[in-house]
């Protein structure tokens, strides 16, 4: 009991991932003047910059609003906190969720306090699309608890993950070619997914899409009220299932069968006149996910630069185009990302890449608190220049997108997002130094390519229907006037790729409802431009790059791989291909505006007001035959940001009334995370009877203050600080006792940059060093240093096999110095559980770590279950705790299975105990729930 | 002898049972008031509250000054709204939706969770004294001369005969019923989930006529001297002949409507689920007034006289002249409203959520 309520204390206490053993960091680089804005339903969270997309915003929101109660046929009747970010890198810091956010989480809504939280990501018709996602979900929470409290249910099913996205999806943006893109490829590659083994996805992209598709279904087939039907039903059910049984007639498995045939009927034609990019085109790159490819000459050798994620981190890769034999071929990690400080992030989905004629690769990455552009000499294969473009102006420019070169190797044109929210172009001149705002507006302008003539043709949703969430391609002067239409219409046209000789423009369009390869002849003629369709794929199409030959190398999603492939002879190819003339619509051409909420009814620009609402509350009370009866609870307390967070802990071990004052336990913490400079400072007390092998029975009063302090370096790594200050009263059971002033303080580094598998680290190094003293300043009773080092390193072998090695000591050295308790699965296998404890422990794991079954079912006719990932190992442990002299070193070697069990890993190790002189008779066996080191 | 035991076993069954629910007074059958021919009030004055602590149904069924308060999960109580106190409480079952109907001294309930019967309560043993596997139902039971009709949410309509509670006829719609039926004459209308509107003879379960309407329905159709009105999801309202069958009137519509259209001798009061209260003529359905409230309507609406009582989800209540839609009178309540409005004796009585019946009198 005590030690659950200490543990519970110190996870909430303490300052949260930063204070953990190990653990990244999450860095509040950028410093908000939070305001509020108080509309009809919202309160709006913002700050000053953006001031301009939050009232946007708010009109977006108050919109969704009024849309979304008649077809909920609910109403929220609570004010919804609504915290907007200008850009995602200022969303990344946010401390509302403790967890780090991924670049592919557009905004999140929050079950406690019912926040939500979103980015602006510089286009206005997403900003809309993922405000109404968000509130779709706020909704749906408060229908399905509202109907489960009007029915007096504490609970009830909640509706599974493909509804709950899927709904957000279908209610909040129309089909789309990303949606087509998912669909297709699972029906066309035989892996179309229904409802009943949806779970294989769950979580992803694709249940996001598949879930709308099907939500669409059932509209088209059972009408669009059956939806929220479901919703109304749900209280009567114990499953959602059932709920949907009831609605619409028909369990999972039937529904499956009339759905996923729909698909083959809708899907299988196509098959006449489209074709798969694999049958098409040359495959360059089919390993893991790859994005952008550029192509890159270094004398007679030819390769192609790209993106892309093979192994965990994202990172840029080199791969030879023309190589002679296997070897050669190999693909080279040029630089990799998500490991350092330097490269935290290649925005692979977003940000495309570029080399200029000296093999000079200019590329974007997260630095720290906002993207830096990187200029990187390919053939020396080194960093040779970084640049912030931007340190003195009023407001940042925080995320760097697609920079490209001009021809003469002096500029780079990029789309930059600044911390008003809004995305433009920029133009950095390496000479002078100078960056230039070429486009200032509410547009989406991305994807910029210096054309050969020194113009920049660039994607836009600036075109006639961008606020529907079309883009289109524009063409203006190096100084950012002059825009002019490239193509028009209701379609999405991105990835412009001009040849070198700027008589061919390639670019990508959904005008098929997939992303193909389209061509403009001669788009720097000032006349009539005119289209050729060049691909009819089944696969999606991205990020198409010219080689000299007149090749394309692109991107594709195609048999659920993002792969790199290379569209040969197109030149010849476009000579019977068919054209189309770019045709406008007088006075649709003059652009659009979302207008900002209706100043009336709004108070805006009111400051943040800290106000403290409740996280968590728990209780509990137990019974133990020695300690006798135990009681107490743990309140949690934060601000709307949750930057400012109060932890209470109060617990009572009295055994008899008279006793209550003296076993009265309590802790008071207040964390402050708003700052890059984390701290805590709280007050305690802890009294009661304690049991260790060293002291046996004692009781112990200890009371004070307690201060800590953390610093992150980066988001791998951290230098914390802790100090307490308190007295110590301590009497044990055969009746001896002190009094101490104690104080203590502690200093850790801390480095962490592993990327896991689910059942633990796969590459990367962690490492944990602190050294402590902790003295009586009164007495001179208690006087001790501590020193802790624990170093892990996960070298890997394949992308699913690693070699992990441990070092691991402690020591406590002085009077009354604290005993370490050590042995189990945990550290020292072989070894029961803390049955050896010492001042000092040293331990040397070696793991290897190997996949070993890769999918195993269990059928019945009463039960199905299923296992993934079952994985193993080979150990190798050496180490022991002792006072005084090390006289023996204890070991165990064996062979273990790890079965992820959701959060949890089941581990199970079977092994020889051994002093390295004997082995033990017999195996020893041990189980237990937790990851690897 | 064993008429001694007999004897003793039967008083010995009768004081062992401890209903919770007192007996109720013998009471005659009270003819019906229509609410439309009541003078409704154009401003509230707060009075006197009763927590019951579960949410009612959404349309409550009072005889003189007893309130059978029935609620969501599944229990009934019942209220003595001169008091507004309550005389006791019993469970029926684990959910309901529908309204029961009262046959002295049996009230008769559909069940929407929890079993798949038709419980019979004797109001004067205090106790459930039957149970007819009729399928569950989210509709209101009826009762007509001797036929109790029992609409289940999986399509079947049966009569029963009353006292006998013998299935008189049994037919099956073909579609979910989500919404009350209603008597008409000697028929009895029948709507279903998906447009099947159909109505059977009462007396033996002929089928007059059934028309497939192009929509989804989660209302019940409403009954006016000329015609029947039926509002969709779509946001359409259909008007029908009763006689017939047949469509003579749409009013179109782009929002859903989940709440029953109200009807007096000449106009319809539409309540779509965007807040907007559209009164219509009955004549030639032009719109005569629309009025914008704040939040999905929460509870049937009810007409008087010369006002509507309006409740939102927002926790709003509006009192609107029928004249013109003026909001004579507008409140913001301690909970959401959920059923229709009881008015009684110059008060009027409001159900909120989380149960608690709220009484206000007229402040004019």
């Amino acid at each position: 009991m005590k030690r659950t309520f200490l543990l519970l204390f110190m996870l909430s206490g303490l300052l949260m991932a930063q204070s953990y053993y190990f653990g990244r960091n999450k860095v509040q680089y950028t410093r908000f003047d939070w305001q509020v804005m108080k509309t009809s339903h919202f309160d709006i969270y913002y700050y000053p910059e953006m001031e301009d997309i939050a009232r946007k915003g708010a009109a977006f929101a108050e919109e969704a609003f009024r849309e979304l109660q008649p077809r909920f046929n609910h109403y929220i009747n609570r004010r919804i906190p609504l915290i907007f970010y200008s850009t995602h890198l200022h969303f990344q810091q946010t401390n509302i969720t403790p967890g780090f956010i991924p670049e592919g989480v557009g905004g999140f809504f929050e079950f406690i306090k019912g926040r939500v939280v979103i980015p602006s990501n510089g286009n206005l018709s997403k900003f809309r699309h993922v405000i109404r996602h968000e509130l779709v979900h706020v909704f749906m929470h408060g229908k399905v608890r509202g109907s489960l409290r009007d029915h007096r249910l504490v609970d009830g099913p909640f509706p599974p993950l493909w509804f709950t996205e899927g709904l957000a999806e279908f209610w909040s943006t129309r089909w789309d070619a990303q949606g087509e893109m998912i669909i297709k490829d699972a029906v066309l590659n035989n892996y179309e997914l229904g409802l009943k083994n949806i779970y294989v996805v769950n979580g992803t992209f694709s249940m996001y899409k598949i879930g709308q598709h099907v939500l669409m279904y059932i509209r088209d087939h059972f009408g669009e009220d059956k939806i929220q039907q479901i919703l109304n039903v749900l209280w009567k059910h114990e499953s959602f299932e059932d709920a949907f049984k009831e609605v619409l007639g028909m369990d999972y498995a039937a529904f499956d069968r009339r759905y996923l045939y729909a698909l083959k009927k809708k899907y299988y034609p196509l098959m006449a006149d489209h074709d798969f990019n694999s049958q098409t085109s040359r495959a360059v790159e089919e390993t893991g996910y790859n994005f952008k490819p550029v192509y890159y000459r270094h004398g007679d050798d030819e390769a192609v630069v790209f993106v892309g994620n093979h192994s965990g981190y994202s990172s840029i890769f080199l791969k030879p185009l023309n190589a002679q034999d296997e070897k050669d071929a190999e693909t080279e990690v040029l630089i990799k990302g998500e490991a350092t400080s330097d490269f935290e992030s290649f925005h692979i989905f977003d940000s495309r890449i570029s080399i200029n004629k000296d093999g000079v690769l200019a590329f974007s990455s997260k630095s720290g608190g906002s993207d830096v552009l990187y200029l990187y000499d390919i053939p020396g294969r080194r960093v040779i220049q970084k640049i912030a473009p931007d340190k003195e102006r009023q407001w940042q420019l925080v995320g760097i997108y697609s920079p490209s070169w001009s021809a003469d190797g002096r500029r780079l044109v990029f789309s930059g997002l600044s911390s008003l929210g809004y995305k433009d172009l920029y133009l950095y001149d390496l000479n002078t130094r100078v960056l230039k705002n070429l486009t200032r507006d509410i547009y989406d302008d991305f994807d910029p390519v210096f054309t050969p003539d020194g113009r920049i043709i660039f994607a836009s949703d600036r075109g006639a229907y961008g606020d529907e969430g079309y883009s289109n391609l524009f063409i203006c002067d190096s100084s950012g006037a002059r825009i002019r239409y490239l193509t028009f219409g209701r379609q999405r046209d991105t990835a412009p790729a001009i040849s070198a000789d700027g008589r061919l423009l390639a670019f990508t369009s959904d005008r098929q409802q997939t992303n193909n390869l389209f061509l403009i002849r001669d788009p720097l003629k000032d006349k009539k431009h005119e289209l050729q369709q060049l691909t009819h794929a089944i696969g999606t199409i991205f990020d198409p790059a010219w080689t000299p030959d007149g090749d394309l190398l692109f991107s594709t999603f195609e048999g659920r791989r993002f792969q790199i492939r290379l569209y040969e002879d197109v030149l010849r190819k476009m000579e019977t291909l068919p054209t189309q003339s770019v045709v406008m619509k007088p006075g649709r051409a003059d652009g659009w505006t979302f207008p900002g909420i209706d100043s009336s009814g709004v108070q805006a620009n009111q400051p943040y007001i800290r106000e403290y609402t409740l996280d968590v509350a728990q209780s509990q009370v137990s019974q133990d035959p020695i300690f006798g009866t135990t009681g107490g609870a743990a309140f949690a307390f934060s601000d709307i940001m949750s930057n400012d967070q109060y932890t209470i802990l109060v617990y009572n071990n009295a055994r008899t009334s008279s006793d209550f004052l003296r076993s009265f336990n309590f802790a008071v913490n207040h964390i402050s995370l708003e700052k890059k400079v984390n701290y805590a400072v709280g007050l305690f007390r802890f009294a009661g009877q304690y049991f260790n092998p060293q002291d046996a029975f004692y009781f112990e009063d200890r009371s004070g203050a307690s201060f800590a302090i953390s610093y992150p370096l980066s988001q791998f790594s951290r230098i914390a600080f802790s100090h307490s200050l308190s007295y110590s009263d301590k009497t044990w059971a055969f009746g001896r006792r002190r009094f101490a002033w104690l104080n203590a303080s502690f200093l850790s580094f801390v480095h962490d940059n592993a990327i896991w598998l689910p059942t633990g680290p796969i590459e990367g190094w962690r490492f944990n060093l602190s050294i402590g003293n902790t003295y009586d300043f009164a007495f001179n009773n208690v006087n001790y240093m501590t020193g802790l080092l624990d170093f892990r390193y996960y070298q890997r072998l394949s992308l699913r096999s690693t070699y992990a090695v441990r070092v691991y000591s402690l020591f406590n050295e002085g009077k009354e110095a604290r005993q370490f308790y050590f042995g189990g699965s945990w550290d020292l296998r072989g070894v029961p559980r803390w049955s050896l404890h010492g001042q000092r422990i040293f331990l040397l794991s070696q793991e290897l770590r190997f996949p070993l079954i890769d999918g195993i079912g269990i059928n019945t006719p009463f039960l199905s279950l299923g296992f993934t990932s079952i994985r193993g190992a080979l150990f190798v442990d050496a180490g022991n705790a002792w006072n005084g002299r090390l006289e023996k070193i204890r070991g165990s070697y064996g062979f273990g299975a790890r079965l992820p069990l959701g959060f949890l890993v089941l581990r199970w190790d079977i092994g020889k105990r051994t002093d390295f002189r004997d082995f033990d008779q017999g195996n020893f066996t041990q189980f237990f729930f937790g990851w690897d080191f | 002898m064993k008429y001694l035991v007999l004897i003793i076993l039967t008083l010995l069954a009768f004081s062992c049972a401890r209903p919770r629910l007192n007996r109720a007074p013998a009471m005659p059958p009270v003819a019906r008031e229509t609410p439309a021919m009541l003078k409704g009030f154009s401003a509230l004055l707060e009075g006197r509250s009763l927590e019951i602590g579960h949410n009612a149904i959404p349309r409550l069924l009072r005889r003189d000054n007893l309130l059978f308060y029935i609620t969501l999960d599944g229990y009934y109580y019942q209220v003595n709204l001169n008091t507004l106190e309550s005389e006791g409480d019993i469970r029926i079952n684990e959910g309901i939706r529908g309204t029961p109907v009262m046959n002295y001294p049996l009230l008769f309930f559909s069940t929407a969770r929890g079993n798949e019967g038709m419980p019979v309560y004797d109001l004067k043993r205090a106790r459930v004294i039957r149970e007819e596997a009729l399928g569950q139902s989210v509709s209101s039971m009826l009762l007509a001369g001797d036929r109790l009709m029992h609409c289940a949410a999986d399509g079947r309509i049966t009569a029963l005969t009353t006292p006998s509670l013998k299935t008189a006829w049994s037919v099956e719609l073909g579609q979910d019923i989500v919404s009350d039926a209603l008597i008409e004459g000697k028929n009895l209308i029948v709507g279903g989930r998906d447009g099947r509107l159909a109505s059977y003879r009462l007396r033996d379960g002929q089928l007059n006529w059934s028309i497939d309407l192009p929509d989804a329905f989660y209302t019940a159709p409403v009954l006016s001297q000329k015609a029947l009105y039926w509002a969709a999801y779509s946001g359409t309202v259909y008007r029908v002949n009763t006689g017939t069958g047949e469509k003579e009137q749409t009013l179109p519509g782009s929002v859903p409507v989940y709440q029953s259209p109200a009807v007096n001798d000449s106009l319809l009061f539409v309540p779509y689920g965007d807040g907007r209260l559209i009164a219509f003529s009955q004549n030639n359905g032009r719109a005569l007034w629309a009025r914008q409230l704040d939040g999905p309507f929460s509870a049937p609406l009810l007409l008087t006289a010369n006002v509507l009582y309006c409740s939102q989800m927002s926790e709003k209540f509006y009192i609107l002249s029928l004249e013109n839609g003026t909001i004579l009178h507008e409140v913001k309540l301690s909970g959401r409203s959920l059923s229709t409005p009881l008015q009684w004796k110059k008060r009027l009585f409001l159900f909120l959520s989380p149960g608690i019946i709220q009484e206000y009198k007229d402040a004019q």
